[in-house]
């Protein structure tokens, strides 16, 4: 409250500043007036007087004058004063003076005054003529002391003071009268001041900006006289106005540097402020410096972007967020549709779109970010006209999005009350509100375009720039795609980690294997695409804006070389160490793995397993307990199998792996130049690299996590000894495995007749037909163990049985 | 010393063709005693340095010296930046026509704060006879008087009638300033800079208007 209370007196005084000229005229004027009045307008009138004396007649004979007296003589002298002014003394005056008057009129002229308590009557004539007044006054106190004398009989009566001449006239004083209209003078302007406060509540200058509103002017329009249409920049001609735009082109990339921003909202108030033009110039005075710029008009019921660039009204935003989906190339391929190129090189429009029924909603939309955050990869420069605040929505909810927004404010029409509330409001979403251009301002400042300041002559004319090609959507949203496959790069490089790590949770060898060598493929496609894509950034090189120049020409030209050295190294070794990094993996799962079977061990666990349950043979007869046991066998035994299985995939694997190693080796001998030093230069060069441009980023970060795993790669002969000598452990193990079961089949050797063995069996058997790719160890083992496991049922239910058991 | 406008984005002539230029003007009028000097008025721009660094534009005769313009009717954001960037490698920027910018002669702050940050100023010989309005008129003189300006330029870029009456100007000044100073702007300077010697400048006073300029100047 006390702030906005500043603000008015604020304004009040800034008014009286401004309009310091009109209040300093409209006093002059008044004092003028003055002096005017006091000197012609008023007529000089001259004033003469007679003073008289009156002395009761009684006064004389009693010598004394008590207060009764006196109060019936001061009675008396208001009474006599009044013969004055009677027509017998009148006409008297008139005919003794051959007056050319009236009596009405002399009547006018004469005041007789009792002066206080006293016994004096003054008898003042005024008159235009001061000679002509005295003669009146003269007369006029003869006529009446003769007229008293002869009416009250009074003899002490006498004229104490004759009229004189008056030099100068009684009813001007010159200074008083211009001090009178200065102060009048002053009243007035102050109402008018008020009056520019009450109903004049709008901006017109940028300072004003500064001081009501506290933002900044990006810049000031004049207003447009342009025949030619309304894009000044179009004629290539330098007119004020468009050096104006410029201006505010430069301001607002100065103001959106410091964040980074791309994207600009332009609003206003109200409508009818100048949102399209602004909007539309400063698009096209984008794009004048090479910059590719796309104009969204974001008002879907009113936009008339297509009219001033010369479109058809069809399909657009409303239609495009409509038309949306979660894919990203999807999308891309909808902007070919919807974004059209418009006349100006490098500018390229998003028209409104048919009118949808919930603008608001559309503009509140999921898609409607995903839509700027899209074309923000695709275009430099992106700025959206938008309805007014202070109508609807739309706006405001766009500001938030927006990574900066720009007010329009019109010079004498825009309220200062709208720009604060509009000003809050935005902030309150949280809008990013970076300044204010004022538009229609009206300058005397013609003559700058028209006379002296760029009025190039047509010598000059001719040097103009180029004329620059207009590029089309396609070819932008074309060169804007790597961008987006590199999102996906990223994206496939986590996966494939990812599904690594879950498979080698599940102990899967054989998936492992498959979908790594899957995803090497992959990956060595990546690299394919990087590789492409570094060759398009060493292109696009040119374009890009370059910071502290010489440094980083420096940098970029030991980057590119050292790329060019290495590149096909690089590229060549990533292949390698990508496949070197997985085996590895792949060799550390397996050796867990090995580790974890001991298949020895467990057969003997087997084995002591089965001499229990002989044990309980022994001593029981529950046919329950002998069929978990056997239960309890079966799952050993598959267990067992699986292992087998596994082992000999492992052994041919494994072989194969130490093959690939040993190659692996041979070439990281003969590429011994590339040596740790080399590599960590180039990590450093390639992040050096990365603070100038985003494209290489991702590049970069692959070829530093590829060089750092090498980096702390393990030693390949260590590996190569470590997997020799897994698999000799193997080997011997597997010789053990065979020597045993061999002798286990010798020992266990049991006939198998009897019919109450059947459903145990044959469960056996439904198990062998499903599982038949067996080696011969494991059919062996098979058998054996079936007919273990057939032979010691029998022994439950044949009694006397246990003796010959315990002998075989 | 010919300084054709730069103005990125719109007028754009090439370096080497300028000189081409210049060496045919230097053979026609080769009878004459006159020298002329590649330079160039860059309308202020944040590729300044780049431009310089790629030879599109050229400093006065190729010192250290670089004659640059701003835009004449709002302030330009950049500006302290782009000065910053040119005294920090060791270039001095003069700026021309200081008293011809509608924001200076409404605030002439800036121009002290720019003297402060480093940078010359040029004012026209237009100026001081009111060629360029009442307003620069008024204000050129407080800058003469106030030790802002440092160089005296004609602000030719055409045909124009402005060199016949310098003469007639510089008496002018001479009278109202003094025959020293006057040289001092028109031939000390001048020659200091083609020299690419460094300029002893006085310390500049901070512009004041009183209470009737500021009425003429806000109108």
């Amino acid at each position: 409250m006390d702030k906005s209370g500043n603000t008015e007196v604020k304004r009040i005084l800034n008014i009286f500043k401004r309009k310091a000229a009109l209040t300093i005229f409209i006093v002059l004027a008044f004092v003028m007036l003055g002096y005017m009045y006091s000197y012609y307008y008023v007529v000089p009138k001259y004033q003469a007087t007679e003073t008289l004396l009156l002395i009761p007649n009684n006064a004389k004979e009693e010598q004394m004058i008590t207060t009764s007296d006196l109060v019936l003589n001061s009675e008396l002298i208001s009474t006599y004063s009044n013969i004055a002014k009677q027509s017998i003394v009148l006409k008297q005056v008139i005919q003794k003076l051959n007056l050319n008057m009236t009596e009405k009129e002399l009547l006018n002229k004469i005041k007789v005054n009792a002066v206080g308590d006293t016994y004096v009557i003054e008898v003042s004539v005024t008159d235009v003529n001061p000679q002509r007044a005295t003669e009146i006054a003269k007369e006029l106190s003869n006529v009446f002391l003769k007229e008293i004398k002869q009416i009250y009989n009074l003899e002490n009566i006498g004229i104490v003071d004759e009229a004189e001449i008056p030099a100068t006239p009684y009813n001007i004083n010159h200074i008083k009268d211009i001090v009178m209209f200065g102060i009048l003078g002053m009243f007035a302007s102050g109402i008018v001041v008020i009056c520019y406060y009450l109903f004049d509540n709008t901006i017109k200058t940028e300072e004003e900006i500064e001081e009501y509103i506290n933002l900044k002017t990006l810049g000031k329009i004049p207003t447009n006289i342009s025949k030619t249409g309304e894009i000044v920049n179009k004629e290539n001609s330098k007119s004020y106005v468009t050096e104006c735009i410029n201006t505010i082109r430069t301001n607002i990339l100065y103001m959106n540097s410091v964040k980074n921003a791309k994207t600009i909202l332009v609003t206003s108030c109200l409508s009818q402020e100048g949102k399209s033009f602004t909007s539309s110039n400063i698009a096209a005075a984008f794009a004048e410096t090479n910059k590719n710029v796309l104009i969204i008009d974001a008002d879907m019921r009113k936009g008339r972007l297509n009219k001033i660039f010369n479109l058809d009204k069809g399909e657009g935003l409303s239609n495009y967020l409509y038309a949306m989906t979660e894919n990203v190339k999807e999308n891309l391929n909808l902007a070919k549709k919807y974004i059209e190129e418009t006349k100006i090189p490098n500018l390229h429009i998003l028209p409104n779109g048919t009118i949808p029924p919930n603008p608001a909603e559309l503009v509140d939309s999921k898609n409607m970010k995903n839509l700027l955050e899209m074309l923000k990869e695709i275009y430099d420069i992106i700025i959206i006209d938008s309805p007014p605040c202070m109508l609807v929505t739309d706006s405001i909810i766009l500001s938030t999005i927006a990574d900066s927004t720009i007010l329009v404010v019109n010079s004498e029409t825009t309220k200062i009350k709208n720009l604060l509330e509009v000003k809050k409001s935005i902030k309150i979403v949280g809008g990013n509100l970076i300044g204010v251009i004022l538009n229609k301002v009206n300058t005397q400042s013609k003559t700058y375009g028209k006379s002296y300041y760029y009025g190039y002559n047509k010598e000059g004319e001719k040097c103009k720039i180029k004329q620059r090609e207009i590029i089309s959507v396609q070819e932008v949203i074309e060169n804007a795609i790597p961008k987006f496959e590199a999102k996906d790069y990223d994206i496939t490089v986590k996966d494939i980690k990812n599904e690594e790590e879950v498979i080698v949770e599940e102990n899967n060898v054989e998936k492992l294997y498959n979908i790594q060598n899957k995803n090497i493929e992959k990956l060595i496609e990546t690299i394919a695409d990087i590789k492409v894509q570094l060759n398009r950034n060493d292109r696009n090189d040119d374009r890009r804006v370059i910071k502290t120049e010489q440094d980083i020409n420096n940098v970029v030209e030991v980057i590119n070389s050292k790329l060019e050295e290495h590149r096909e190294n690089n590229i060549l070794a990533m292949k390698e160490e990508l496949q070197a990094v997985n085996y590895e993996s792949k060799i550390n799962h397996i050796s867990k793995e090995i580790k974890g079977l001991n298949h020895l061990d467990r057969l003997n666990e087997i084995y002591n397993e089965l001499e229990k349950v002989k044990d309980i043979f022994k001593e029981t007869d529950n046919k329950m307990e002998v069929e978990n046991a056997i239960g309890k066998i079966y799952n050993e035994i598959r267990v067992i199998k699986e292992n087998h299985k596994q082992l000999t995939n492992e052994v041919v694997t494994k072989e194969e792996i130490a093959e690939i190693v040993r190659k692996e080796i041979r070439v990281k001998d003969e590429k011994q130049n590339i040596t740790k030093e080399d590599i960590e230069n180039i990590v450093r060069h390639a992040s050096s690299r990365n603070t100038q441009s985003n494209d290489d980023g991702l590049t970069i970060k692959l070829i530093q996590g590829i060089v750092k795993k090498e980096l702390s790669s393990i030693d390949y002969t260590k590996q190569i000894n470590q997997i020799q000598e897994m698999l000799e452990m193997l080997k011997d193990n597997y010789l053990e495995l065979s020597n045993r079961i061999n002798k286990d089949n010798i020992e266990e050797e049991i006939n198998t007749s009897n019919s109450n063995n059947v459903v145990s069996i044959n469960l056996f058997r439904k198990d062998k037909k499903k599982k038949k790719a067996y080696s011969i160890y494991e059919d062996i083992l098979y058998s054996e163990l079936e007919e273990t496991a057939a032979c010691i049922v029998p022994f439950a239910t044949q009694e006397g049985f246990n003796g010959k058991v315990a002998s075989k | 010393m010919l300084t054709p406008h730069y103005i990125e984005g719109y007028y754009e002539e090439d370096n080497k063709r300028l000189k081409e230029l210049i060496e045919e003007i230097d053979r026609k009028i080769a009878d004459k005693d006159i020298k002329l000097y590649i330079a160039n008025e860059v309308y202020l721009t944040e590729n300044i340095m780049k431009l310089l660094k790629s030879n599109k534009i050229s400093t006065i005769n190729n010192t250290k010296y670089v004659l640059f313009e701003m835009p004449m009717n709002v302030k330009p954001m950049i500006i302290y930046e782009v000065v910053f960037e040119m005294v920090h490698n060791n270039l001095i920027p003069i700026l021309a026509h200081p008293e011809r910018y509608e924001y200076i002669k409404k605030d002439p702050k800036l121009v002290y704060e720019l003297i402060q940050n480093g940078v010359l100023m040029q004012a026209n010989y237009g100026s001081i006879i009111g060629l360029y309005g009442k307003k620069s008129q008024i204000i050129v003189k407080k800058f003469l008087k106030n030790n802002i300006i440092h160089f005296l330029g004609s602000d030719v870029h055409r045909q124009n009638s402005i060199y016949n009456r310098i003469p007639k100007i510089i008496h002018k000044l001479e009278k109202w300033m003094g025959k020293e100073i006057v040289n001092e702007l028109v031939e000390v300077n001048p020659r200091k800079v083609l020299n690419n010697e460094k300029i002893k400048s006085k310390e500049p006073i901070e512009i004041k208007y009183t209470m009737i300029e500021k009425l003429i100047m806000n109108q």
